[in-house]
Protein backbone atom coordinates (compact mmCIF):
# COMPACT_ATOMS: atom_id res chain seq x y z
CA UNK A 1 0.00 0.00 0.00
CA UNK A 2 2.76 2.58 1.28
CA UNK A 3 4.90 1.62 -1.96
CA UNK A 4 1.71 2.35 -4.15
CA UNK A 5 1.62 5.35 -2.53
CA UNK A 6 4.57 6.40 -3.69
CA UNK A 7 5.07 5.22 -6.75
CA UNK A 8 1.92 7.21 -7.30
CA UNK A 9 3.60 10.29 -5.95
CA UNK A 10 6.93 10.34 -7.12
CA UNK A 11 4.59 10.74 -11.30
CA UNK A 12 3.82 13.83 -9.46
CA UNK A 13 7.72 15.28 -10.24
CA UNK A 14 7.40 18.13 -12.25
CA UNK A 15 3.43 18.35 -12.83
CA UNK A 16 2.69 21.78 -11.34
CA UNK A 17 4.08 24.39 -13.83
CA UNK A 18 2.57 28.02 -13.85
CA UNK A 19 2.55 29.63 -17.66
CA UNK A 20 5.00 31.65 -17.33
CA UNK A 21 4.52 34.60 -20.35
CA UNK A 22 6.40 36.99 -21.88
CA UNK A 23 3.30 39.57 -21.36
CA UNK A 24 2.60 37.86 -17.36
CA UNK A 25 6.67 38.76 -17.05
CA UNK A 26 6.41 42.37 -18.30
CA UNK A 27 3.36 43.36 -16.34
CA UNK A 28 5.39 41.63 -13.24
CA UNK A 29 8.71 43.33 -14.08
CA UNK A 30 6.78 46.72 -14.52
CA UNK A 31 5.78 46.22 -11.02
CA UNK A 32 8.55 45.19 -9.65
CA UNK A 33 10.15 48.34 -11.12
CA UNK A 34 7.22 50.58 -9.78
CA UNK A 35 8.05 49.07 -6.30
CA UNK A 36 11.29 49.93 -6.62
CA UNK A 37 10.62 53.46 -7.49
CA UNK A 38 8.15 53.92 -4.60
CA UNK A 39 10.70 52.23 -2.24
CA UNK A 40 13.62 55.02 -3.38
CA UNK A 41 10.94 57.52 -2.33
CA UNK A 42 10.30 55.92 0.60
CA UNK A 43 14.27 56.05 1.39
CA UNK A 44 14.60 59.52 0.63
CA UNK A 45 11.74 60.91 2.56
CA UNK A 46 13.10 58.64 5.66
CA UNK A 47 16.04 59.99 5.19
CA UNK A 48 14.72 63.58 5.20
CA UNK A 49 12.46 63.16 7.98
CA UNK A 50 15.59 61.76 10.42
CA UNK A 51 17.70 64.96 9.06
CA UNK A 52 14.32 67.14 10.38
CA UNK A 53 14.04 65.31 13.49
CA UNK A 54 17.88 65.49 14.35
CA UNK A 55 17.86 68.85 13.46
CA UNK A 56 15.48 70.00 15.83
CA UNK A 57 16.30 68.01 18.40
CA UNK A 58 19.98 69.61 18.13
CA UNK A 59 19.11 73.20 17.41
CA UNK A 60 18.06 73.43 20.79
CA UNK A 61 21.40 72.00 22.12
CA UNK A 62 23.75 74.42 20.03
CA UNK A 63 22.13 77.58 20.58
CA UNK A 64 21.69 77.35 23.95
CA UNK A 65 23.48 79.10 26.27
CA UNK A 66 25.71 77.49 28.58
CA UNK A 67 25.07 77.07 32.11
CA UNK A 68 27.56 78.95 33.97
CA UNK A 69 27.17 78.55 37.71
CA UNK A 70 26.83 82.03 39.02
CA UNK A 71 29.47 82.99 41.78
CA UNK A 72 28.46 82.94 45.07
CA UNK A 73 27.82 86.59 46.58
CA UNK A 74 30.66 87.13 49.19
CA UNK A 75 29.14 87.13 52.42
CA UNK A 76 30.13 90.40 54.73
CA UNK A 77 32.55 89.38 56.70
CA UNK A 78 32.27 90.91 60.34
CA UNK A 79 34.96 93.49 61.03
CA UNK A 80 33.53 94.78 64.30
CA UNK A 81 31.12 93.33 67.19
CA UNK A 82 30.51 95.59 69.83
CA UNK A 83 29.26 94.63 73.69
CA UNK A 84 25.24 95.98 72.57
CA UNK A 85 24.90 93.66 69.66
CA UNK A 86 25.79 96.31 67.16
CA UNK A 87 28.26 95.07 64.25
CA UNK A 88 30.06 96.30 61.37
CA UNK A 89 30.43 94.29 58.45
CA UNK A 90 33.51 95.30 56.47
CA UNK A 91 31.84 95.06 52.68
CA UNK A 92 34.77 95.30 50.36
CA UNK A 93 37.89 93.59 51.36
CA UNK A 94 40.41 96.80 51.76
CA UNK A 95 38.06 98.21 54.03
CA UNK A 96 39.92 99.29 57.54
CA UNK A 97 37.62 100.16 60.46
CA UNK A 98 38.62 101.09 63.78
CA UNK A 99 37.22 101.30 67.20
CA UNK A 100 38.20 104.88 68.29
CA UNK A 101 35.87 105.46 71.17
CA UNK A 102 33.72 103.72 73.56
CA UNK A 103 31.91 105.41 76.28
CA UNK A 104 28.39 104.67 77.72
CA UNK A 105 27.56 108.08 75.90
CA UNK A 106 29.20 107.85 72.70
CA UNK A 107 30.43 105.21 70.52
CA UNK A 108 32.66 106.34 67.96
CA UNK A 109 34.15 104.24 64.84
CA UNK A 110 36.61 105.31 62.63
CA UNK A 111 36.47 104.06 58.51
CA UNK A 112 39.72 104.53 57.55
CA UNK A 113 39.34 103.12 53.84
CA UNK A 114 36.96 100.57 51.87
CA UNK A 115 32.97 99.76 52.90
CA UNK A 116 31.19 98.96 55.52
CA UNK A 117 27.67 98.09 57.01
CA UNK A 118 26.94 99.05 60.15
CA UNK A 119 23.51 96.85 62.13
CA UNK A 120 23.08 99.20 65.47
CA UNK A 121 21.07 98.34 68.32
CA UNK A 122 18.77 101.45 69.49
CA UNK A 123 20.02 103.10 72.49
CA UNK A 124 18.55 106.79 72.93
CA UNK A 125 21.23 107.36 75.63
CA UNK A 126 23.99 106.59 73.50
CA UNK A 127 25.64 108.58 70.35
CA UNK A 128 26.69 105.92 67.79
CA UNK A 129 29.29 107.85 65.26
CA UNK A 130 31.43 106.66 61.81
CA UNK A 131 33.59 108.99 61.17
CA UNK A 132 34.62 108.58 57.44
CA UNK A 133 37.31 111.40 56.63
CA UNK A 134 35.83 114.64 56.83
CA UNK A 135 32.04 113.37 57.15
CA UNK A 136 30.67 111.81 60.45
CA UNK A 137 27.39 110.04 60.66
CA UNK A 138 25.56 110.22 63.81
CA UNK A 139 22.63 107.36 64.61
CA UNK A 140 20.56 106.19 67.63
CA UNK A 141 19.78 102.91 66.08
CA UNK A 142 19.38 101.75 62.44
CA UNK A 143 21.60 100.09 59.30
CA UNK A 144 23.21 101.88 57.12
CA UNK A 145 26.41 101.50 54.77
CA UNK A 146 29.59 103.93 54.70
CA UNK A 147 31.89 103.72 51.86
CA UNK A 148 35.27 106.06 51.54
CA UNK A 149 35.73 107.48 47.72
CA UNK A 150 38.45 108.99 48.03
CA UNK A 151 37.96 112.52 49.88
CA UNK A 152 34.14 112.09 49.80
CA UNK A 153 31.94 109.36 51.58
CA UNK A 154 28.81 107.56 50.38
CA UNK A 155 26.52 107.13 53.24
CA UNK A 156 23.20 104.39 52.60
CA UNK A 157 20.35 104.28 54.89
CA UNK A 158 18.77 100.78 55.12
CA UNK A 159 16.65 100.89 58.02
CA UNK A 160 16.17 103.82 60.56
CA UNK A 161 17.37 107.50 60.52
CA UNK A 162 20.68 109.19 60.34
CA UNK A 163 22.56 112.41 60.57
CA UNK A 164 25.41 113.06 57.84
CA UNK A 165 27.96 115.88 59.39
CA UNK A 166 30.57 117.46 57.64
CA UNK A 167 32.80 120.31 58.16
CA UNK A 168 29.91 122.84 59.80
CA UNK A 169 26.95 120.88 58.27
CA UNK A 170 24.93 118.81 58.42
CA UNK A 171 21.90 116.50 56.70
CA UNK A 172 19.77 113.62 57.55
CA UNK A 173 18.90 110.57 55.97
CA UNK A 174 16.06 108.66 56.24
CA UNK A 175 15.82 104.72 55.26
CA UNK A 176 16.37 104.20 51.61
CA UNK A 177 17.80 107.43 50.66
CA UNK A 178 21.92 107.77 49.53
CA UNK A 179 24.29 110.86 49.81
CA UNK A 180 27.88 112.03 48.83
CA UNK A 181 29.48 113.81 51.57
CA UNK A 182 30.66 116.34 51.39
CA UNK A 183 28.18 117.45 48.56
CA UNK A 184 30.38 118.85 46.07
CA UNK A 185 28.34 121.19 44.89
CA UNK A 186 27.16 122.57 48.01
CA UNK A 187 30.62 123.43 50.37
CA UNK A 188 30.17 126.82 49.51
CA UNK A 189 26.21 126.65 51.36
CA UNK A 190 24.82 128.04 54.64
CA UNK A 191 25.32 125.85 57.68
CA UNK A 192 23.15 123.10 59.14
CA UNK A 193 20.28 122.78 56.18
CA UNK A 194 17.25 120.54 56.90
CA UNK A 195 17.57 119.01 53.88
CA UNK A 196 19.84 119.09 50.98
CA UNK A 197 19.59 118.68 47.10
CA UNK A 198 22.47 115.83 46.41
CA UNK A 199 20.87 113.47 49.04
CA UNK A 200 18.64 111.25 46.76
CA UNK A 201 16.08 108.97 47.47
CA UNK B 1 52.10 16.05 -28.72
CA UNK B 2 48.80 16.65 -27.67
CA UNK B 3 47.75 16.98 -24.49
CA UNK B 4 45.44 13.47 -23.56
CA UNK B 5 41.59 14.70 -22.90
CA UNK B 6 41.68 13.96 -18.97
CA UNK B 7 44.23 17.06 -18.71
CA UNK B 8 42.41 19.48 -20.72
CA UNK B 9 41.45 22.63 -18.61
CA UNK B 10 38.07 22.88 -17.46
CA UNK B 11 36.44 26.32 -18.78
CA UNK B 12 35.52 28.33 -16.10
CA UNK B 13 31.78 29.16 -15.48
CA UNK B 14 30.56 31.87 -17.36
CA UNK B 15 30.10 35.42 -15.12
CA UNK B 16 27.07 37.13 -14.81
CA UNK B 17 26.88 40.61 -13.88
CA UNK B 18 24.47 41.33 -11.49
CA UNK B 19 23.53 44.53 -11.45
CA UNK B 20 21.16 44.66 -14.49
CA UNK B 21 17.16 43.86 -12.98
CA UNK B 22 15.55 43.68 -16.42
CA UNK B 23 18.73 40.64 -17.22
CA UNK B 24 18.37 38.46 -14.03
CA UNK B 25 14.57 38.71 -14.12
CA UNK B 26 14.48 37.73 -17.84
CA UNK B 27 16.77 34.97 -16.90
CA UNK B 28 15.08 33.53 -13.61
CA UNK B 29 11.36 34.82 -13.22
CA UNK B 30 10.35 31.40 -14.42
CA UNK B 31 12.02 29.42 -12.48
CA UNK B 32 11.14 31.49 -9.38
CA UNK B 33 7.72 31.25 -10.78
CA UNK B 34 7.94 27.63 -11.04
CA UNK B 35 9.31 27.36 -7.28
CA UNK B 36 6.76 29.67 -6.25
CA UNK B 37 3.18 27.97 -7.98
CA UNK B 38 4.26 24.74 -6.39
CA UNK B 39 4.96 25.88 -3.19
CA UNK B 40 1.50 27.85 -2.69
CA UNK B 41 -0.20 25.06 -4.73
CA UNK B 42 -2.27 28.06 -6.53
CA UNK B 43 -1.81 30.68 -9.09
CA UNK B 44 -2.71 33.99 -8.15
CA UNK B 45 -0.11 34.86 -5.58
CA UNK B 46 2.59 34.15 -7.84
CA UNK B 47 3.60 37.41 -9.00
CA UNK B 48 3.09 38.69 -6.05
CA UNK B 49 6.11 36.11 -4.40
CA UNK B 50 8.30 37.04 -7.72
CA UNK B 51 8.01 40.38 -7.00
CA UNK B 52 8.87 40.03 -3.56
CA UNK B 53 12.13 37.46 -4.87
CA UNK B 54 13.48 40.09 -7.39
CA UNK B 55 13.27 43.48 -5.13
CA UNK B 56 14.77 41.58 -2.47
CA UNK B 57 17.45 40.40 -4.42
CA UNK B 58 18.30 43.66 -5.76
CA UNK B 59 20.09 44.65 -2.30
CA UNK B 60 22.28 41.67 -3.10
CA UNK B 61 23.38 42.11 -6.27
CA UNK B 62 26.87 43.74 -4.83
CA UNK B 63 28.97 40.70 -6.64
CA UNK B 64 29.39 38.70 -9.44
CA UNK B 65 27.92 35.36 -9.28
CA UNK B 66 27.76 32.43 -11.80
CA UNK B 67 24.54 31.26 -13.75
CA UNK B 68 24.13 28.92 -11.43
CA UNK B 69 24.58 30.18 -7.84
CA UNK B 70 22.21 33.22 -9.10
CA UNK B 71 19.55 30.01 -9.71
CA UNK B 72 20.28 28.53 -6.33
CA UNK B 73 20.37 31.56 -4.37
CA UNK B 74 16.61 33.09 -6.15
CA UNK B 75 15.53 29.74 -5.11
CA UNK B 76 16.46 30.24 -1.58
CA UNK B 77 14.97 33.73 -1.41
CA UNK B 78 11.79 32.66 -3.53
CA UNK B 79 11.69 29.51 -0.69
CA UNK B 80 11.50 31.85 2.12
CA UNK B 81 9.07 34.21 0.34
CA UNK B 82 6.35 31.69 -0.27
CA UNK B 83 7.00 30.10 3.05
CA UNK B 84 5.62 33.68 4.18
CA UNK B 85 3.21 33.99 1.82
CA UNK B 86 2.01 29.99 2.97
CA UNK B 87 1.76 31.46 6.80
CA UNK B 88 0.43 34.73 6.15
CA UNK B 89 -2.57 33.15 4.24
CA UNK B 90 -2.53 30.63 7.07
CA UNK B 91 -2.82 33.28 10.10
CA UNK B 92 -5.63 35.31 7.85
CA UNK B 93 -7.93 32.14 6.92
CA UNK B 94 -7.09 31.14 10.84
CA UNK B 95 -8.56 34.93 11.94
CA UNK B 96 -11.10 35.12 8.93
CA UNK B 97 -10.17 37.91 7.42
CA UNK B 98 -9.81 35.59 4.07
CA UNK B 99 -11.81 32.52 2.54
CA UNK B 100 -9.68 29.30 2.51
CA UNK B 101 -11.17 28.62 -1.03
CA UNK B 102 -8.60 25.95 -2.82
CA UNK B 103 -8.62 26.93 -6.61
CA UNK B 104 -8.01 24.74 -9.42
CA UNK B 105 -3.87 23.67 -9.19
CA UNK B 106 -2.55 24.65 -12.41
CA UNK B 107 -0.82 21.31 -13.79
CA UNK B 108 -1.30 21.96 -17.50
CA UNK B 109 0.32 18.45 -18.67
CA UNK B 110 -1.41 16.73 -15.89
CA UNK B 111 -3.82 13.98 -16.84
CA UNK B 112 -7.52 13.69 -14.95
CA UNK B 113 -6.58 11.12 -12.49
CA UNK B 114 -2.62 13.06 -12.05
CA UNK B 115 -5.04 16.43 -11.84
CA UNK B 116 -7.07 14.70 -8.77
CA UNK B 117 -4.24 13.38 -7.11
CA UNK B 118 -2.98 16.76 -7.24
CA UNK B 119 -5.73 18.22 -5.55
CA UNK B 120 -5.58 15.74 -2.47
CA UNK B 121 -1.91 15.87 -1.64
CA UNK B 122 -2.01 19.58 -1.92
CA UNK B 123 -5.15 19.47 0.57
CA UNK B 124 -2.97 17.11 2.56
CA UNK B 125 -0.27 19.61 2.62
CA UNK B 126 -2.10 21.96 3.92
CA UNK B 127 -2.77 20.20 7.54
CA UNK B 128 1.18 20.46 7.93
CA UNK B 129 3.28 22.73 9.31
CA UNK B 130 4.48 24.97 6.19
CA UNK B 131 8.59 23.96 6.81
CA UNK B 132 7.37 20.09 6.54
CA UNK B 133 5.39 21.38 3.14
CA UNK B 134 8.15 22.67 1.78
CA UNK B 135 10.51 20.59 2.07
CA UNK B 136 8.23 17.77 0.62
CA UNK B 137 7.56 20.04 -2.34
CA UNK B 138 11.11 20.28 -2.81
CA UNK B 139 11.75 16.68 -2.85
CA UNK B 140 8.63 15.45 -4.30
CA UNK B 141 7.14 17.89 -6.85
CA UNK B 142 10.39 20.35 -7.91
CA UNK B 143 12.68 16.92 -7.51
CA UNK B 144 15.31 18.50 -5.34
CA UNK B 145 18.47 16.04 -3.86
CA UNK B 146 17.73 16.12 0.23
CA UNK B 147 20.69 18.50 0.46
CA UNK B 148 19.29 21.04 -2.00
CA UNK B 149 16.06 20.41 0.01
CA UNK B 150 18.41 21.19 2.95
CA UNK B 151 19.73 24.40 1.02
CA UNK B 152 16.80 25.58 -0.07
CA UNK B 153 14.76 25.34 3.16
CA UNK B 154 17.67 26.98 4.88
CA UNK B 155 17.90 23.77 7.38
CA UNK B 156 20.37 21.13 8.06
CA UNK B 157 20.33 17.95 6.15
CA UNK B 158 18.91 16.30 9.44
CA UNK B 159 16.12 18.49 9.53
CA UNK B 160 15.23 18.43 6.22
CA UNK B 161 15.10 14.34 6.69
CA UNK B 162 13.50 14.73 9.66
CA UNK B 163 10.69 17.22 7.55
CA UNK B 164 9.99 15.08 5.00
CA UNK B 165 9.13 11.95 6.63
CA UNK B 166 6.84 14.12 8.76
CA UNK B 167 5.09 15.06 5.80
CA UNK B 168 5.39 11.44 4.58
CA UNK B 169 3.83 10.34 7.63
CA UNK B 170 0.94 13.14 7.14
CA UNK B 171 0.46 12.11 3.58
CA UNK B 172 0.20 7.94 4.10
CA UNK B 173 -2.62 9.15 7.01
CA UNK B 174 -4.34 11.19 5.41
CA UNK B 175 -4.42 8.81 1.95
CA UNK B 176 -5.65 5.91 4.58
CA UNK B 177 -8.28 7.28 6.60
CA UNK B 178 -10.25 7.72 3.01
Amino acid sequence: MNDDLDHKLSGLRGRVQTVWSATRAAQVLTAIEKRKLRRQQLRRRAAQGFIVVCLLLLTPLLFRRPAYESAPEPKPEVALRLPDGSVAMALSPDTELRHAESRPEQTVLRLLRGSARFHVQKNPRRVFRVEAGSTAVEVLGTQFTVTRLGEFTEVVVSQGRVRVLWDSHYAELAAGQRGTFPPPALVSSPPFPRRLPGVSR
Amino acid sequence: MAPSPQLRPVPPPPIVPLGELGELFRAYSGDVATIAVRILGRDDEVDDVVQDVFLAALSGLTSMRTPESIKFWLGTIAVRKASYRLRRRRLRSYIGLSEPSCPELPAPGASPEEQALLQRVYKALDRMPVAERVAWILRNIEGEQLDGVAKLAGCSLATAKRRLLAAHKVLQRCFHER
